[in-house]
């Protein structure tokens, strides 16, 4: 009866790449030279959330009040033979909060399809397919489920291998919208060559085009909205954006770096009061890496203005809503300890400059130490005329960051470090009235092994702030029996209230605890989680792509799997 | 092989950028309004009773464009005073069936073929590829794929428009005066009150449209003669030609209704007064109305109501 429902809800294009691919599959079982019968892969992911109401901490989305649990689940099912891939992808969502934290999005179907074909030097694909050109800052089609992410495109792409040293590559298609695709049509070339000088010296060369043509519904409706601005305001919009970029990493002995530039045509993008504007944008991004025994340092400065490059420029919805073709991920440093990661900088499309500077030493065997600085300014805040300036109007965001680890013995190793950090919580949340974070956190983790499978583990992290929530203290501990289980136990206390949840005159401030307890287990290619936690509302990055999310409080579960 | 792989990929790439756009329908005119003020009664008015606009793309050169005018005709008798025709002959689209007609000693006295029509067309309606057209209330009705459907729909969709109930009311006056003072005989001074009895469905933006129409021109028309053995095109010179768009007297995509500073609540009342200076010769005024519609103008293009005045000269 599943598999009937499955069935039915296959456009006919699935049920010819299905098709195909089991006479592919019979072909090569009843082949009398039986060589090739090709090679049957996937994986199956399912993440069930348990919702329990908790006010305080502002867990009280649809999901709290009405649906209570929600689910979602991928099976990707790949079939390779005789040069040719199938792929086909099942997608689920029942009341789902991935695509809007507001909503329950429920839904299944066939979310992923795609039948591509090696011929000599050329590869054919149809159906939906992710890429990206150079580091996907003008096109980039991907997908990151966690965040309710899937930016395929649903169309034709051709690579030629022109020799071993050069690429060609086209497509052209549409953009995945949950189980529909969006109007507009994108397109796109893309020629990456390698030129090797010496043993020493090489470099990488690439440029690329897109273009995105906007349907006659969307134009309409940009149209009718420049007919509602005062005269003074009103501008031709187009219906073809193009974007360029070229780039180039250079390779010398220890050194690499790396240039991009990024052009696109005017066109109609919103600006900050959601009034559309007709600008031309550009990003220009550099980095440049020293590494030798011991020693590591990158150096990284990106300057954008105005690259908003969405498939629609009406679209305001945070992500993953509203469709962008590319990917602009922020010059910060991406941490992984939870009070560490609570406020990350979001990328300004109107605006922004961002800088990076990091260093890795490793004076002995025993010691690491890693340096890490990053600040991101508004244009503004960099410019010939008044060089740098970090006030009120420009600072954005800014993080210093250092720790040090120390391997005692075989047994137990240990780490300490500290992160200050600034973070403009108005712009990048929307919060109107909310004052600059300023955060200090001190933060560690002590491993311990107990014998050969057996392990322990302690992480803590004190953050100081007296914005946004507060103050807050986390403290967890892990155990680990390998190679199957893993435990974990911990809490994040919001001990001292801040800007936004300061008591009333008269009340006083209760600590919340974020408990959070979490079980895996692992057999062979199968893992299986629960959970049980509360996290306090913020920005969720994974990466480098951030969106605002409130809080949790519940349990979930997830299964995943390869075969 | 490899170089001529190469050169295309280049060409394609140039391809890409080597032509200039056609740009929608900006306008650039200074507003027409004369009045523009909007306030919240307290208690809204009742519904009206709902009114279906029917467009008709049409064409003096097209034969069975005088069919689908006489399906528009027979709604109206069937409905009356509920049913608003624009017939719109666009300008520059499907010249072989809108353009004058000059051909077998026929000629046309007047050119009925006007911008703001072919506006309507490009950005909202559509562009068909055949004649007659015709779109009801804007509505994408689930089993059709466009706008703009065959006459045989008509009858059908414009009977199951009838029944939808309108979350707004318009309301249209002629003005012949102003604080004692008579308006000229060649401007028309309109005034258009709209208010919402309840909150749409939908919360877009909400829009205004004006178009100004003439019935009762005689002209020239192609037709099928069914009157022989064989059915065949012929033309009649004294055809009556009925509701013809002659001007938008908004914006062709309309103009917005619910700015930012004033939000459409039950009770919400818009009123705005359009002012507009006949310089066309041939058109005869004692002939001409008005028709005034709310519609959405984003992803769907519905119109929530219609209404018309005839012009007291």
């Amino acid at each position: 009866m599943v598999f009937c429902n499955l069935y039915y809800r296959m456009n006919k294009y699935v049920l010819l790449t299905i098709s195909l691919a089991i006479s592919c599959a019979l072909f090569a079982q009843t082949s009398e030279k039986k060589e090739d019968k090709g090679e049957f892969s996937g994986n199956f992911q399912t993440n069930a959330q348990f919702y329990m109401r908790d006010d305080r901490i502002g867990a009280n989305t649809t999901q709290y009040l009405r649906e209570l649990s929600s689910a979602e689940a991928w099976l990707f099912m790949n079939y390779k033979i005789k040069g040719f891939n199938f792929s086909v992808r099942y997608d689920l969502f029942n009341n789902s909060p991935l695509f809007n934290p507001q909503q329950a999005y429920s839904k299944s179907g066939i979310g992923f399809w795609q039948v591509s074909k090696d011929v000599d030097k050329f590869n054919f694909t149809l159906g939906y397919f992710y890429d990206q050109f150079g580091t996907g800052a003008l096109f980039r089609a991907y997908e990151d489920r966690n965040i309710g992410i899937d930016f395929a495109i649903q169309g034709a792409r051709v690579i030629y291998n022109f020799s071993e040293n050069t690429r060609i590559k086209a497509f052209t298609g549409q953009q995945k919208f949950r189980f529909d695709i969006r109007e507009p049509i994108i397109k796109g070339a893309n020629i990456e060559h390698r030129m090797v000088f010496s043993d020493k010296l090489n470099a990488e060369l690439g440029a690329s085009v897109v273009n995105r043509t906007l349907d006659q519904n969307t134009m309409s409706s940009i149209a009718s909205t420049i007919n509602s601005y005062p005269l003074e305001q009103r501008f031709d919009p187009k219906y073809n954006v193009f974007g360029y970029n070229v780039y180039n990493t250079l390779n010398y002995k220890n050194f690499t770096w790396f240039v991009e530039y990024n052009l696109k045509t005017p066109e109609a993008i919103l600006d900050y009061s959601n009034t559309l504007i007709n600008k031309p944008g550009n990003i220009f991004y550099t980095s440049l890496s020293y590494s030798t025994t011991g020693f590591g340092v990158n150096v990284q400065f990106k300057r954008l203005e105005s690259f908003l490059l969405r498939v629609n420029p009406l679209e305001i919805a945070p992500l993953p809503n509203n469709g962008p073709i590319n990917y602009l991920p922020a010059l910060t440093r991406q941490n992984t300890y939870r009070l560490l990661a609570r406020y990350n900088a979001v990328v300004q499309e109107l605006g922004e400059n961002a800088a990076q500077l990091e260093f890795t030493l490793k004076p002995t065997k025993s010691l690491q130490i890693n340096l890490n600085g990053s600040i991101v300014n508004t244009l503004a805040g960099l410019t010939f005329a008044d060089g740098y300036v970090w006030n009120n109007q420009t600072k954005l965001f800014r993080e210093v960051y250092t720790d040090v680890a120390y391997k005692f013995n075989k047994k137990f190793k240990a780490m300490v470090g500290v992160q200050s950090i600034g973070y403009n919580q108005q712009l990048f949340e929307g919060k109107a009235s909310a004052p600059y974070v300023e955060a200090l956190t001190l933060f560690g983790e002590m491993t311990y092994k107990l014998n050969t499978k057996r392990s322990l583990r302690f992480e803590w992290q004190y953050m100081n702030t007296e914005q946004d929530l507060g103050s807050f203290v986390n403290a967890l501990v892990e155990y680990n029996v390998a190679p199957h289980w893993s435990f974990s136990a911990g809490d994040l206390v919001n001990f001292r209230s801040g800007f936004l949840n300061k008591p009333l005159p008269g009340e006083k401030f209760e600590i919340i605890h974020y408990y959070n307890f979490f079980t895996s287990y692992t057999y062979k290619t199968t893992r299986l989680t629960a959970a049980f936690l509360k996290q306090p509302q913020g920005v969720n990055c994974t990466g480098g792509v951030c969106r605002v999310e409130p809080a949790f409080s519940g349990g979930r579960l997830t299964i995943t799997t390869n075969f | 092989m490899k170089n001529r792989i190469l050169f295309l990929s280049i060409a394609a790439f140039a391809l890409l950028l080597g032509c200039e756009e056609e740009p929608p329908f900006i306008n650039y005119d200074p507003p027409k309004t004369t009045l523009d003020t909007t306030w919240v009664k307290p208690t809204p008015s009742a519904p009206q009773v709902k009114q279906v606009l029917l467009e008709d793309v049409t064409g003096v050169q097209c034969v069975n464009c005088p069919d689908a005018a006489a399906i528009a005709k027979a709604l109206q008798t069937a409905n009356p005073g509920r049913v608003n025709v624009i017939g719109i002959h666009p300008l520059n689209l499907l010249p072989t069936f809108t353009n004058p007609i000059n051909k077998e000693g026929h000629q046309s006295r007047q050119d009925f073929r006007t911008q703001a029509g072919a506006d309507f067309c490009t950005n909202i309606l559509g562009v068909p590829n055949s004649l007659p057209k015709g779109a009801i209330d804007r509505v994408k009705f689930p089993d059709k794929t466009d706008l703009l459907m065959d006459r045989t729909d008509w009858t059908a969709k414009t009977n199951a428009q009838l029944n939808e109930p309108t979350p707004v009311n318009i309301t249209l006056t002629h003005i012949k005066e102003v604080e004692g003072y008579p308006i000229p005989e060649n401007e028309l001074l309109l005034e258009v009150t709209v208010e919402y009895t309840q909150v749409p469905t939908d919360t877009n933006k909400n829009y205004l449209t004006l178009v100004l129409i003439e019935d009762s021109i005689v002209d020239v028309q192609e037709y099928i003669d069914y009157s022989g053995p064989i059915p065949a095109p012929a033309f009649n010179d004294n055809y009556m030609h009925m509701h013809i768009m002659r001007a938008c007297l908004t914006n062709a995509t309309g103009d917005l209704l619910n700015k930012a500073d004033a939000p459409i609540v039950a009770g919400r009342v818009y009123k705005k007064r359009y002012k507009y200076t006949f310089t066309n010769p041939v058109w005869v005024k004692k002939q001409l109305h008005v028709i005034g519609y709310v519609h959405r103008n984003d992803t769907r293009k519905d119109v929530y109501q219609s209404n018309h005045v005839e012009l007291d000269y």
